[in-house]
């Protein structure tokens, strides 16, 4: 204690002598120590989260769900057979649904097309591009090239990127989180897990 | 005996040639019919869901993969295929479960969690994977393919459309989320 006492006290007599400041010249971000608790336990929290990943991790890797025993050794002929029964049942249905759908689709041009040349020739007899002679010449098969394509289109959808909605990917996300979070990033590292 | 794993590159080469299609259609199911299984599991729990779906993902590998124009890798591809799947399962099961019950779309997934014949509600892992059904289902892919397959965040980026800033958030805040239940659960 007397050390103590007698180091400030010398401390005192030099800033005395030397009128030295007793303030340091290092800055400081402003309100630092009023936001150094929140930051702190901000720490203590992502410290934490470590944790509880590391922990379940380390000691608890394995998978909760089962897969039935041999599912995986049978999974390729299931998927072949499939694959081998599709084609002629598929084939088999999508020309009925082609063919009604490709006459529906000829009904409606043929019928708005006509009911359009009606109009048109009541009003104005000027010429009219498409006619339901021209709908005529398409056959029954290009309509139902179409409308193959059209569902072969449907069918890819699965395998295009489905870009997700960043408002989903942070839903029930405050934006105060949001801002703690890009504080944080933003002062580490690149990669926080 | 297994066999050796042939890299994606290669794979995709032999798929090409109509010689050596059907072969390189088995080297890929084998290669990756186990992660993607667990994925989707992940995703969807029920056993009979995952087969399902997992079937429709070879199903449209099968029937894409010639168009396929190597812009991404062929493991982010599958896994797109795999996530896109189990996402538009989720929401036909969701709108079915609407109808059923009123209201209760967002704990069913728990309840069938808690469904399953292995589930012990005091071993962690099962706790894990009720904090896991918690989170939206977004959120849930993200963490999903963060945690257990360990996907970077550039792969899941291109994958997902989605840039790896919003991916690291997103994760970060499940995590906290299953933090948070998991501290309720276990008290620590």
């Amino acid at each position: 204690m007397k050390v103590e006492n007698d180091i400030q006290e010398i401390l005192k007599q030099w800033q005395a002598a030397s009128s030295l400041p007793f303030a340091t010249p290092y800055g400081l971000p402003e309100y630092y120590f009023l936001n150094f608790e929140q930051a702190l336990l901000e720490r203590v929290e992502i410290s934490d989260l470590e944790d509880t990943i590391y922990l379940m991790e380390k000691h608890h890797p394995i998978m909760a769900f089962h897969a039935p025993s041999g599912y995986f050794d049978t999974l390729e002929n299931r998927i072949q057979q499939k694959i081998n029964s599709e084609k002629p049942g598929k084939l088999k249905k999508l020309t009925w649904y082609k063919f009604a759908a490709a006459a529906a689709f000829a009904g409606i041009i043929a019928f708005g097309t006509a009911r359009y040349f009606h109009q048109q020739h009541n009003n104005q007899p000027a010429a009219v591009t498409v006619t339901p002679v021209d709908i005529q010449k398409v056959n029954s098969r290009e309509l139902a090239e179409f409308a193959e394509e059209s569902a072969e289109g449907i069918n890819n959808v699965a395998t295009a990127k489905k870009t997700l909605d960043v408002n989903q990917l942070l839903d029930e996300v405050s934006n105060q989180d949001l801002q703690n979070f890009l504080n944080e990033s933003s002062a580490g590292d690149n990669d926080m897990f | 005996m297994e066999r050796p794993e042939i890299p994606d590159e290669e794979l995709l080469l032999l798929f090409r040639d109509p010689d050596t299609k059907q072969k390189a259609f088995s080297l890929i199911i084998d290669k990756y019919k186990e992660r993607l299984y667990w994925h989707i599991r992940r995703m969807v729990v029920v056993h009979e869901d995952a087969d399902d779906v997992l079937q429709n993902v070879f199903i449209k590998m099968w029937k894409g993969l010639d168009h396929f124009r190597e812009e991404s890798k062929l493991y982010t591809w599958l896994y797109r295929i795999a996530s896109n799947e189990s996402i538009t399962h989720l929401e036909k099961l969701k709108k079915t479960k609407r109808i059923e019950v009123k209201n209760d779309d967002d704990g069913f997934l728990m309840e069938t969690v808690k469904a399953d014949e292995y589930f012990d509600a005091s071993k962690i892992e099962w706790k894990l994977q009720l904090a896991i059904q918690s989170l939206p289902d977004q959120q849930k892919l993200v963490f999903s393919l963060r945690y257990y397959d360990e996907m970077p965040y550039n792969d899941m980026s291109e994958m997902l459309g989605v840039s790896s800033g919003a991916l690291k958030a997103s994760y970060h805040h499940a995590v906290k989320k299953i933090h948070a239940y998991l501290k309720n659960e276990l008290n620590f």
